[in-house]
């Protein structure tokens, strides 16, 4: 929970660690913990409740992968969750600029700017997840259960009721079939 | 299994992230272990000095990087969905015209916070021996076997996976929806109370598997019965346990009901 030192929040049940491994339970209070408070910030601010949505996620997901890679780290008492709140903050103010709502000084971003990436690895990182919501659901559950909830082969192969080598070779046609989406549809 | 996939590679270039190359079973494998560091050091090495050799090895390794961080990316989309759904199930509080004064706000949180000190502490003194013996004897019902067929199983499969990994709210919320008021699927019934005790749910836990133990008939008799009674038991409710427990005809019955008496 939430401890009071000085004037400053330390987290110390939302670790990084746990972001790391993709802790689901983590993940979740991290989530439904903070999302009225941004909900309340952008509402308050021309936005809408759908719109707050999508801000909240995509500032959850840049949390994520600034701590992946090793962008975010805690120090003097800072938290995820003020982390995650202010990148959603500057992602709403952005997206006014955008909007033309209104007329928003250029901010510092500080510690918040995102990954410089190349380009073409953006796009094909958005066909990945475009493709891959359209993959059929056996392919989904093994690529989710062994990539992001990183279970053993061993452990997928016994939820499915397959042999070791059946998950291991099911797991590989998912990805052939995925990557063939990607690179042949691009 | 999905349908057989389409062949791998021979596809068109990514602007200048070239793909055009095809990637085999054992490859793959190879560059996944040194993505997710599964190899020793000196494998690393060896990879690496590969790769330095071989540009092509070089760009599939690349690509196979993006592969894997978007896979990743799009599960975690999904996940913050679901979060999502969850949260939107909630009422939103205060935040619907009344606001409650900070004093009373301050009130009420006092009180909720003695009351579950004051059941905490009494909970403790009496119902620590059940619960202990409920932690040593409680093991979730391991589940079926699915195959994840399409077919009407379908849906009750693709839950029976989120169980049996042990995402028991997500099970819980699939296998709520299969259920309807006039339904009585047993095999449905049953599963749904053992994900419900497997997630923490006591109370509702009961309700479905009592029902299933009441019945010698049902698929799941004997099951529900042992189940049924280490929930009670879990409620401090010994007396009511054992008939239940002595039903179950588990090995471990007998020296678990030699503990209550």
């Amino acid at each position: 929970m939430l401890q009071h030192t000085g004037n400053q929040f330390t987290d110390t049940t939302l670790s990084t660690a746990a972001v790391l491994a993709n802790d689901d339970k983590a993940l979740e209070s991290l989530y439904t913990a903070n999302f009225y408070k941004t909900e309340a910030f952008i509402v308050a601010n021309s936005g809408t409740a759908e719109e707050a949505k999508d801000i909240f996620q995509e500032a959850f997901i840049a949390v994520w992968q600034n701590v992946k890679a090793g962008r975010f780290v805690p120090q003097n008492g800072s938290s995820l969750e003020a982390y995650l709140f202010q990148i959603a903050k500057y992602k709403w103010y952005d997206h006014l600029k955008a909007a033309k709502k209104i007329n928003v000084v250029q901010l510092d971003d500080g510690p918040f700017v995102e990954a410089a990436s190349n380009e073409e690895e953006e796009k094909y990182m958005e066909s990945v997840q475009h493709h891959f919501k359209n993959l059929g659901e056996p392919c989904k559950q093994v690529l989710t259960l062994f990539y992001y909830m990183k279970k053993s082969m061993a452990n997928i192969a016994a939820a499915f009721s397959w042999t070791e080598a059946t998950a291991k070779n099911n797991k590989y046609r998912c990805l052939q079939r995925l990557r063939s989406l990607v690179v042949e549809k691009k | 299994m999905p349908p057989a996939p389409p062949q791998f590679g021979g596809g068109k270039k990514i602007n200048t992230l070239d793909t055009n190359y095809i990637i085999s079973a054992d490859e793959f494998s190879s560059i996944e272990q040194y993505l997710l560091d599964e190899t020793s050091a000196e494998q690393k090495l060896a990879f690496e000095n590969r790769m330095s050799r071989d540009i092509l090895l070089t760009s599939k390794v690349q690509e196979v990087k993006l592969l894997l961080a978007g896979i990743e990316k799009a599960s975690l989309k999904e996940r913050l969905d679901s979060y999502h759904a969850g949260i939107e199930k909630k009422p939103i509080q205060n935040n619907q015209g009344k606001t409650i004064p900070l004093r009373k706000k301050w009130l009420v949180a006092a009180s909720v916070a003695l009351l579950v000190a004051v059941s905490v502490w009494l909970y403790s003194s009496q119902g620590n021996k059940y619960e202990k013996l409920y932690a040593t004897y409680f093991k979730p019902d391991p589940g079926l076997m699915s195959a994840m067929g399409i077919g009407d199983n379908y849906l009750f499969n693709k839950a029976m996976l989120d169980y049996k990994t042990g995402n028991y709210k997500k099970a819980i919320d699939e296998w709520s929806k299969l259920k309807t008021s006039t339904d009585q699927n047993d095999t449905l019934n049953y599963f749904l109370g053992a994900a419900q005790q497997a997630d923490g749910n006591n109370a509702a836990a009961i309700v479905l598997l009592q029902s299933m133990a009441s019945d010698a008939t049902k698929p799941f008799y004997k099951d529900a019965c042992w189940y049924t009674g280490l929930a009670l038991l879990k409620q401090g409710k010994a007396n009511e346990a054992i008939p239940y427990l002595e039903k179950s005809g588990r090995p471990e019955s007998s020296e678990l009901i030699s503990q209550l008496k």
